[in-house]
């Protein structure tokens, strides 16, 4: 009586999970009907509501990020020393041009390295007075720590170029949360330059690419083209110097930021990938009991799902909290 | 005959979700393209079920249902992770 409940009990089970007979119907797992994939896609809905209820009315719930300017700087060091680059010194001017590029950043609410007011990334640097033959800049927004930003800027060709350019000598660094473009998290500006006192005026300069251009400044400044793509000229090239004589303390501003909702890309990550990986993982096992199982048909249209399927657990897996620019 | 057929199809979309996968690859911290992305893999997914149904000759309710489900599942959970 035991052995015939079990029994009945593990067919009852293997039916929602596989395909079968039933008066000599096949019939498909009752996970994959369409009642059960609606019931999915709902579960989908309510995630998508409840992440939006809890960011409006609890975000603590979801955890908090802290990180600062100076582990940025910090990593980029260790990254530079690891690949023969020279060490880059902070300097407050560069820093505190970050930071102005940073809040103005927020507050045109662009994610640009020109603004739409059409600023570029070096009149932040002429209006704080730093004088640079060569200078760069690198974005990152909405990342979890500081470490997370220096991977993606590593895996970046153009920002690695700019991270590791023997050319740079100084960088300054803002750090800040705000909202930006309708999304709530942490903008960091990295700025990079070589000063004009470091340089000896003689020298034949290259001319290198990054993102965006670092340039020889002129006076008047002249806005470069960013260019993604690094590019060399062996012409001499004239050094002249910004004409933007003011010099401004650096007060601090930007150097640590701290936001809510920190783990809410690692919670929806994990939620998704274990019920798309369930999906998934019911449409192989049709293929694999069809397979084994002379009598029974597999289904067509079941090798395109899980052909989607598995390009959405490929897009969710490699999926980073984050953007550089 | 109708085995080469299917097969015919079915290479055409691997091949969409390949590039797709390529771009989403070539996407890497930039989620709303990656977002954008997905969400025409979908819409190629969708095309190809039907076209590919209709060909056949098997097309049904049920059959389109199924790929317009799975289809929504994908874009939600594309839209929970990538953008929300």
């Amino acid at each position: 009586m035991i052995h015939k409940k079990v029994l009945h009990g593990v067919r009852h089970i293997h039916h929602h999970f596989a395909p079968h007979t039933h008066d000599g119907v096949q019939h498909h797992a009752h996970a994959l009907t369409l009642v059960a994939l609606f019931a999915y896609m709902q579960i989908f809905v309510v995630a998508i509501g409840g992440v939006w209820v809890i960011k409006m009315t609890a975000p603590h719930i979801l955890g908090a990020v802290t990180f600062s300017a100076d582990q940025i700087i910090e990593l980029t060091n260790v990254k530079r020393a690891e690949n023969g680059a020279g060490k880059v010194t902070f300097n407050p001017q560069l820093a505190q041009a970050a930071a102005a590029k940073a809040n103005n950043m927020l507050a045109e609410n662009y994610w640009a390295h020109y603004s739409p007011s059409g600023k570029s990334p070096w009149s932040f640097m002429n209006t704080v007075g730093y004088k640079y033959v060569y200078a760069g800049e690198n974005l990152a927004r909405d990342f979890n720590d500081a470490t997370s930003v220096m991977n993606a800027w590593m895996n970046s060709a153009s920002h690695k170029s700019n991270l590791l350019d023997k050319n740079f000598k100084e960088i300054g660094v803002a750090v800040v949360s705000g909202k930006l473009t309708g999304q709530e998290g942490i903008l960091v500006v990295q700025m990079f330059g070589s000063p004009v006192s470091g340089v000896n005026t003689q020298q034949t300069l290259a001319q290198a690419s990054p993102v965006p251009s670092p340039i020889v400044s002129l006076s008047p400044l002249v806005s470069p083209t960013p260019s993604p793509v690094p590019s060399a000229s062996l012409e001499p090239t004239p050094v002249a110097v910004a004409t933007a004589d003011v010099i401004v303390s650096f007060d601090g501003g930007g150097q640590e930021a701290t936001v809510l909702g920190g783990r809410q890309f690692s919670t929806t990550r994990f939620i998704t990938l274990g019920l798309v990986g369930l999906i998934f993982a019911m449409f192989a096992l049709e293929v694999i009991v069809v397979f084994r199982k002379e009598h029974l048909k597999l289904r067509s249209g079941v090798w395109a799902h899980l052909g989607i399927l598995a390009f959405l657990l490929l897009v969710i897996w490699y999926a980073v909290s984050g953007a550089v620019l | 005959m109708k085995k080469k057929h299917d097969l015919t199809w079915h290479l055409f979309m691997y091949i969409g979700l390949a590039v797709g996968g390529l771009g989403v690859f070539l996407s890497r911290f930039d989620a709303t393209r990656q977002f954008t992305i997905l969400a025409l893999l979908v819409l190629f997914y969708l095309v190809w079920g039907f076209a590919y149904h209709h060909t056949k000759g098997d097309a049904d309710r049920v059959k389109m249902l199924e790929y317009l489900f799975i289809g929504l599942i994908a874009v939600l959970a594309g839209f929970l992770v990538l953008v929300s």
